[in-house]
């Protein structure tokens, strides 16, 4: 876009609707992108430094939110990337015992190891407790879309199950 | 840390800081914190 056109576009409809309805890209030399990262890192930093312990842990969890959303609505499967992948890390991040943690969510410690290590899949209750434990910073909604991505992996990829069920299916609808 | 950014045009700028409560570094606007949970909560509707 020409800075005539943006200037036009500008005029006409004013910064409140153009920023709600465009993004405008601004195109940026690799020498300038180097330096604009720079700045940004530097301000990131300045910042943290004077974050208070509770709003790093929060920035912490969202940062956790953030990578499950880019996980579950990336096409690729990544088998490391699990319910129990992710549920480590949120207690690592809390810094917290294993024991300690299922304690706050009244949940037995097998149980929490059982989900941890990919032996069993959370119902839903559980994830609307791990919901209220991050006071709503990691919905419980985004456990189940991790669980979901799971399922669906699995289903689609499970072949002994066909081989198994096929003998079931007697006769086929008549498509083919 | 959980951080947004955007290299806005500069004539946006301004208006991305008063609306939304951006920050400045340089070229760039960041938000972090609070003000980034709220913008979730306020187009997330979670």
């Amino acid at each position: 876009m020409t800075k005539k056109h943006f200037g036009e576009l500008f005029t006409e409809h004013g910064p409140e609707e153009l920023t709600n309805s465009f993004i405008f890209p601004v195109p940026l030399s690799k020498k300038q992108r180097a330096e604009a990262d720079a700045e940004l890192n530097d301000a990131l930093s300045k910042r943290r430094a004077v974050m208070s312990k509770e709003d790093l842990l929060k920035a912490n969890l969202l940062q956790l939110r953030f990578q499950i959303e880019d996980y579950v609505i990336n096409k690729q499967f990544d088998k490391r990337k699990t319910f129990g992948h992710f549920l480590k890390t949120y207690i690592d991040r809390l810094n917290k015992k294993r024991n300690e943690f299922a304690a706050e969510i009244q949940i037995k410690p097998a149980e929490l190891s059982q989900y941890i290590n990919n032996h069993r899949m959370p119902p839903k209750n559980v994830m609307i407790r791990l919901e209220l434990h991050s006071h709503k910073i990691i919905p419980a909604t985004d456990w189940y879309r991790l669980v979901e991505k799971e399922n669906l992996y699995e289903l689609s990829n499970n072949k002994a199950l066909r081989a198994e069920q096929k003998q079931f299916v007697i006769r086929e609808a008549e498509v083919g | 840390m959980a951080a947004i950014s955007l290299v806005p045009k500069t004539e946006l700028g301004q208006h991305y800081m008063d609306k939304y409560g951006f920050e400045q570094a340089g070229k760039s606007l960041f938000m972090v914190g609070s003000k980034l949970q709220k913008l979730l909560k306020d187009y997330n509707h979670d």
